[in-house]
């Protein structure tokens, strides 16, 4: 037990309620419980070593840093946000730092494992570790969100280009890259949504999703409608109630997806069935 | 923007936390095992310190 009367630390506390995907949450919980609450010791299993022990941490501490390079690398918005791929290398660089320290200490705890005090040092470096592995997998998730927050702001453009077209040819265009985007950002959306701590965001953001596509065929239609008679004024005014209602989806998306409360909520007022 | 370009980026799209999850359950599991190691007094496995 801790001084705030719970079974985490402070910093752990402080950390977790930034964490918005449930996956991560209970990865994390998992993790850190696990580490802090240690009851039973066990003997060495057939073929293992003390030191393999220490060679396991060692390498895995490897694979996690290489695999952390690796995937900022690949972040899509490696090239566009610098801010956060400078963050993310530098909570990867925590992970290096106490993931040596975490070997160092583990070491020297197998060579003196009767030593309480070399158990107590080598238990509160893993317990440092993994903070900061937590650290650094609640700051990938929020950027993953900022990836899926690109491509909804690459969607409203779309849109805008979509009601600025002059011809037939340019609306079927524009039409098909904007379907193309929808199509993309649905699948992060869907895998998204299930993976949401609040319900009412999950609500939200599928919600958000389907007037999504069902605006969709509507801004075409109308939209055609207004390149072909310019002079109607009823198809401007349905062509303008479509891109409103694209952007107003898109806005609640982006609302949802950064954790802020959507001013469409289409879960409280029963938008969309 | 074109159609085919966000059409190739779809596949190649896995979060950063979706690859980190296997590497993250080993690295806990070894820090596990190293920690849960009950201990000997039999020093002859070991490769001590000069």
């Amino acid at each position: 037990m801790y001084t705030n009367g719970d079974s985490q630390p402070d910093n752990v506390r402080k950390i977790l309620k930034d964490v918005r995907s449930k996956k991560v949450l209970n990865q994390i919980m998992h993790m850190i419980n696990e580490v802090l609450n240690i009851t039973e010791t066990f003997p060495l299993a057939k073929g293992q070593t003390a030191e393999g022990l220490v060679a396991t941490v060692d390498a895995a501490l490897a694979n996690f840093l290489e695999t952390g390079s690796f995937a900022i690398s690949k972040c899509p918005i490696a090239s566009t946000d610098k801010g956060a791929i400078i963050e993310l290398n530098e909570a990867l660089r925590v992970v290096q730092d106490s993931g040596q320290i975490m070997v160092q200490t583990g070491r020297d705890f197998v060579r003196d494992s009767t030593s309480t005090n070399k158990r107590v040092i080598a238990t509160r470096s893993g317990e440092i570790l993994l903070t900061a592995v937590a650290k650094f997998l609640i700051l990938a998730d929020s950027i993953d969100v900022k990836v899926i927050v690109d491509k909804v702001d690459q969607l409203h453009e779309a849109v805008d280009k979509m009601a600025a077209a002059e011809s037939k040819d340019e609306v079927i265009e524009h039409y098909k890259i904007m379907m193309s985007l929808i199509e993309e950002i649905d699948i992060t959306i869907r895998r998204r949504a299930i993976d949401l701590v609040k319900p009412q965001q999950r609500d939200d953001l599928l919600a958000a999703r389907s007037a999504l596509r069902q605006t969709a065929p509507l801004l075409y239609t109308s939209t055609r409608t207004f390149v072909r008679h310019p002079e109607h004024v009823e198809a401007k005014r349905n062509q303008e109630f479509a891109v409103k209602e694209m952007h107003d989806a898109l806005n609640s998306l982006e609302s949802v997806l950064n954790g802020r409360q959507p001013e469409v909520t289409f879960s409280e007022y029963g938008r969309i069935g | 923007t074109s159609a085919a370009e966000a059409t190739t980026s779809l596949n190649s799209a896995s979060s950063i936390v979706e690859l980190m999850h296997m590497p993250t359950q080993q690295l806990k599991q070894s820090v596990m095992d190293l920690l849960t190691y009950e201990g000997s007094n039999d020093m002859t496995g070991l490769s001590l310190p000069d």
